[in-house]
Formats: C-alpha cells, structure tokens, sequence
C-alpha cells in the first residue's frame, strides 16, 4: 500500500497530563497547550486526565478552594456557583477546540442533575461544537462515599474513521464496561483518569492494558500528574493497542512516566483491522454459556 | 495408522489392555510405595490457608502408558514433598499418550503444515477422529492415573485438560480429583482457539464451581482465560481459586503471556494458578510460564505474582501458599468492587444476543 493510501488510515492522538501546563489563567493555559501540542505536531484528538476540569478551576480561581472531599454535597447546595465554573470549562475548551482544529475528549468534572452528582467527561469536535459527554458509570469506594452517582449510559462518537467510547476515571477497571464499548464497535477508547498514591505500572496495566487486550481496540490514557485536594496524582498515560500491532508486542504504542507532559502516537488502522480478520476475539466470544447465569448474579448487586 | 474393520477393533483392544486399569494401578502403588507423612506446610490445621503447585510440563510422546504415569507421578510426588495440597497440571495432558498409535511422529511431521488434518497413507483423518478413536483408551489411562495418585498422596490434583469423546462431540475437558482420589468435578473448554474449531472440538456449554475441603475450586481451560466473563462469573458463583491449564502454540512473548489469567485475577479478585504445557511435538512448539497469581494488594512487590517459573521451555513447578481469609477481607474492602447492574441490563443483552 502507498503511504498516500495509508495517509487517511493514520491518525495521531495524544494523552495530556497536565504535567508542565500553565494554569494560572485560563490564557496562559490556552497558550502553553498551544505550544505543547504544536511540539507534539498537531494530533487529531487530545484527551484530558481525570479531575483536570477541577484543578484548573481551582488554578484559574474560577472557584475558591473549597473542600474537594464534599464535592458532591457543596455542589447540591451551591448549583449556581458550580454552573459557572462549568460553563467557564465548556465555553474554553470549545474554543481550544477550534483554535487547535482537533477532537477534545475532557477530564472528568463533576455535574449535577435532579439532585444526583456525576462525574462527566465532554467531548468536543474541531469545530468547537460539544458533541456529546459521558457519565462514570462505575465508583470508587470513595466516589460513593462522597455521594456521586452512577451513569447508565455507555454511547459511542464519530470522529474521523474511529468510532470512539470513554472509559471515565474508574470505568477503566470494569472490564464490563470497556466490553459494552467493543461489542457496539468502539475502535478507539478515551480513558482520562486520576489515580492518586504510590505509582505502581501493575495497577495500570489490571486497568486499561487489560481493557484493550480483551477487546482489541485502541486506547489513550490519559493520568493525572499533579498534586490536588491534598492528593499526589502519579500514575502513567499511554497510547494503548492490542499486542500484536504494537512494538515489542507490548500492548503500548507509547507510554509516559509521571512527569511526562503528553503522550503522543499514531494509530494505524488498517493494522488492526487486518489483526481483526486473522484474530477476531469478540467472535469467539460465548454468551451462551454465561449471559444467563450473569445476569442473574449481576442482578443481585442491584 | 490407517486401520479398518476388525483390525481397527482389535488394535483397539489392544491399546485398552495396555492401559488396563489394573497394571497402571499396580505399577503406581509400587513406584509410590508408602508415601512419607505428609508435609503439608500450614494448611492441615486452617483449611483457609494451604499451598499449590502448578507443573510445567515438557510435551513427549509416551509409547506405554506406563511411562506416562511415571511422568505424572513424578511432579505430584514433587509437589507433595513441596507440600502441596492442591496439584494443577496442564491443557492437553493426553496427547502424550497418541505415541500409543504407530508412526503417529512421523504422520504428524509429513502434515505440519496443514489445518489440522493428518493424511495417513492418502486417506485425511481429523484431530476429532483420532480423539474419536484412542480417547476411550486414554479417558482410562488418566483417570487411573490420577485417582490413584491422589488417593496415593492424599492431595487434590486438577489433573489439566484432555480431549476425549463426549457421544458424537470431542471436547477439552480438565479434571479435578479429590484427596480421596473421586472424580470431584469436570469442565468443558467453553471458547476455542480458531484451530480447535477446526479440528472440530466442540466448546463447553457451562461454567462450573466446585465445592471441595479446599474451599470452592473452578478449572476453565486456557482460552477462557481471555475473556472477563469466564473469571466473572465463577467468582460471583463462588469461586476464590479458579485454575487455567494452558498449552499455547506461539513463541513466548511476555507481553502476550500475560494477557490470559494474569488481568482476570485483577478484576475479579480471586487466587489463579497456571499450568503451561510446553516443548515441541507433533508439528506446534508450545511455551509458557507456569505460576499463581493474586490480586496485586496481595503481592509483595505489588505485582500480582505470588510465584512464576523463569524458563517459558522447560519443565519445572511453582509453588506458593493461598490465604483464602486474606482474599475475602481484600474483596470486602476492595476500593474498585463496584456493579452497575442497569447500565448491563441495558446493554447486554442485545450485545450478547442472550442474556
């Protein structure tokens, strides 16, 4: 195949960590994303690590520091002020969007409707337009505890020849979730996150790695890497694809220690759909054999 | 190889009186002898806590099947001297036996190369057919085996997977025989690997869990290991070890090792114990790394391995001690257990086609 042929099959993504951005103003920040994706040579979607929304609402001073523990609490009795720092977030990115002529896949920002407090990330198209957001669907211990709900939705986007799906924050550890992605056709899945502690490379790859070996699409993690609510972030961001089309066969396109500032690779397509046809896992799947029967353990969570 | 009419038969009944119960028995009591007093290192007196084994073995080709219990004996009387009390072999743990069959090397050799179909003298003979053939003989031959070594040692052996004839199906079907040396459950491979579906085994229809006096034990066949849903929905049925015999026909990479049991451990929070068949045989070069493993909380270098042989190619056995209170104070406590039985209501059914 010409690289003229490969050229539309080619598309660069990054993962942003937030490591090194300037975030005193929301103009600075605009510029040295600016400057870090022009470095990075202009990928065709960015996606945002967990909780981004939230330290760069605390930076800019678009909200006071407040205790990020009640998050869900203080927004119930604060809806007005917690609309504004959103709507600050949206109207920003929606601009980035447009000016970098690129996808935006947000971090999470908690959001409230009819009295319940999710965790939601937006997605943005180069046209500055929102296209859509997706709710966490599954909680950390300390997510319940502090009050948010789940979401029960798990859509999939348009963008460029992907078909792509968000594994919010701790959806990356529920394989059931990166599953309903890849049997609707996720190609390509978005994953910010923020996992505070010690880093361990073990943790991470029980998460994601193990997300896209399972179902052979592409994936951008996208980690927190800073220090928030009291809290180190330190975990690692990567550009994920299934083994066998990446190099080493590690399962990683490329990845990012803490401390690196974006995680930048180009997912070529037609490698994996020519791995789809040789090895087409999901087709060996047998539902017969457990949909019942899980159904009715699942249930009992209910 | 290619026999038909009444000298098929009678090379048939000559195989099953090679492998007649009675001289596997006699011979296994006589290598086995009286057995030491057991050396079970801190499971007799809390039947939480024990230690497994899991054998890596080297594919050969057995000419009688008493050398084939000789072989296997040798890793349980191992693993009990390591004081095991839960022995885990490998996928395909008969196949030694097809050097019962004349000149089986040489058809194998001559037919490397295509899909799963050995051509003996012109005439193509399937995996399924052969299996058709000798699996009786064999089915006799490990379940001598094994029942008198457990019954021997006094250990629970999941003696790995075979494949035998089940009415017109084959299947891949691992073993699992009790302290006392029963039959205390079985487990049909419930997805296949493209080649199996070519050879023309047939996949399992249920995931099972078993109730032992080692708490609740589930064995699924290496590829079951690829999918959540295998490890899901034994765990959620009770099971806190769940056994994967492997035999993977690809050369050893870390990475893609890695991918079987290793995640399924992670996100179902149970104990996992591999067995790998490895070697070259009849056309495939199988490697793996035989090992256990445990949700990385449980690990002390955070890595979820508990043990792991180092060589992918060579015979050897891992061996490590289970804390079965430890798991369930982790799975109570664990930050990532959560369900979202709605948002699998809505979705899954239609996407599994059942539900």
């Amino acid at each position: 195949m010409s690289s003229f042929e490969l050229k539309g099959v080619i598309m660069k993504v990054a993962a942003i960590t937030a490591h090194g951005l300037e975030l005193n103003t929301a103009n600075a920040y605009r510029s040295s994303l600016k400057n870090l994706v022009k470095f990075k040579g202009h990928p065709g979607l960015l996606v945002f690590p967990g909780l981004f929304p939230c330290l760069l609402a605390r930076q800019t001073g678009w909200i006071r520091e407040i205790n990020w523990s009640v998050m869900p609490e203080w927004i119930k009795n604060n809806p007005e002020a917690w609309f504004k720092v959103v709507e600050n977030y949206l109207a920003l990115h929606g601009e980035i969007a447009r000016e970098l002529d690129c996808y935006l896949v947000g971090g999470t920002v908690p959001e409230i409707e009819d009295n319940r407090v999710f965790l939601t990330v937006h997605l943005w198209e180069p046209g500055g337009n929102l296209m859509g957001r997706q709710r966490q669907t599954h909680l950390h211990s300390l997510e319940k505890k502090q009050g948010y709900s789940r979401g029960e939705e798990l859509p999939l986007f348009s963008v460029k020849e992907h078909t792509l799906g968000v594994l919010a924050g701790s959806d990356g550890w529920h394989p059931e979730a990166g599953r309903i992605l890849a049997l609707q056709g996720a190609s390509l899945v978005a994953a910010p996150a923020a996992l505070p502690g010690k880093f361990n490379c073990w943790l991470q790859a029980a998460g994601i790695w193990a997300q896209v070996q399972q179902n052979q699409f592409w994936a951008v993690e996208s980690q927190l890497c800073a220090t928030f609510g009291e809290k180190n972030y330190n975990a690692e961001s990567a550009v994920l694809g299934p083994c066998e089309i990446t190099p080493g066969q590690t399962g990683y396109l490329e990845r990012g220690g803490p401390g690196s500032r974006a995680v930048v690779a180009d997912l070529r397509e037609e490698e994996r759909q020519d791995l789809l046809s040789r090895y087409p896992l999901l087709q060996l799947l047998n539902p017969r054999a457990y949909g019942g029967c899980l159904r009715e353990y699942y249930d009992t969570f209910s | 190889m290619a026999v038909d009419g009444w000298e098929k038969n009678l090379y048939k009944k000559y195989l099953a009186w090679k492998g007649r119960s009675s001289r596997l028995e006699r011979f296994l009591n006589g290598i086995a002898g009286k057995p030491a007093a057991n050396n079970f290192s801190r499971g007799n007196d809390s039947p939480g806590v024990f230690r497994v084994a899991a054998a890596q073995l080297e594919m050969k080709l057995f000419k009688d099947p008493l050398e084939y219990a000789r072989e296997m004996h040798q890793f349980v009387c191992r693993g009990f001297n390591e004081g095991a009390r839960l022995i885990v072999f490998p996928e395909n743990n008969n196949l030694q036996l097809l050097g019962m069959l004349p000149g089986v090397e040489k058809i194998a050799k001559k037919n490397r190369e295509s899909s799963g179909a050995w051509d003996a003298s012109g005439t193509e003979i399937t995996v399924a057919e052969v299996i058709h053939y000798v699996g009786p003989v064999m089915q006799n031959i490990v379940e001598t085996t094994f029942s008198r070594l457990a019954a021997l040692y006094g250990v629970h052996i999941m003696a790995g997977s075979f494949l035998f004839p089940d009415g017109s199906r084959v299947v891949n079907r691992s073993f699992l025989f009790d302290s006392r040396g029963e039959v205390a459950g079985t487990q049909d491979k419930v997805h296949l690997m493209p080649l199996e579906e070519e050879w023309g085994i047939s996949r399992g229809r249920e995931l099972k869990v078993f109730s032992t006096s080692l708490g609740p034990l589930a064995f699924p066949v290496c590829m079951d290991a690829t999918y959540f849903e295998t490890f899901r929905l034994l765990e959620l049925k009770g099971a806190r070890v769940i056994m994967i015999p492997v035999a993977n026909p690809e050369a050893y990479n870390y990475w893609l090792a890695l991918r079987g049991i290793w995640p399924r451990v992670q996100e179902s929070l149970v104990y996992g114990v591999k067995s790998a068949m490895v070697g070259s045989l009849l056309g495939f070069t199988l490697t793996g790394k035989a090992g256990i493993f445990s949700p990385v909380e449980l690990t002390p270098e955070g890595d979820g391995v508990l043990a792991e042989l180092k060589s992918p190619d060579r015979e050897g056995m891992a061996v490590a001690d289970l804390d079965l209170y430890a798991l369930e104070e982790l799975r109570e406590h664990h930050p990532r257990r959560d369900f979202n039985p709605s948002l699998y209501a809505r979705y899954l059914p239609s996407l599994y086609g059942c539900w």
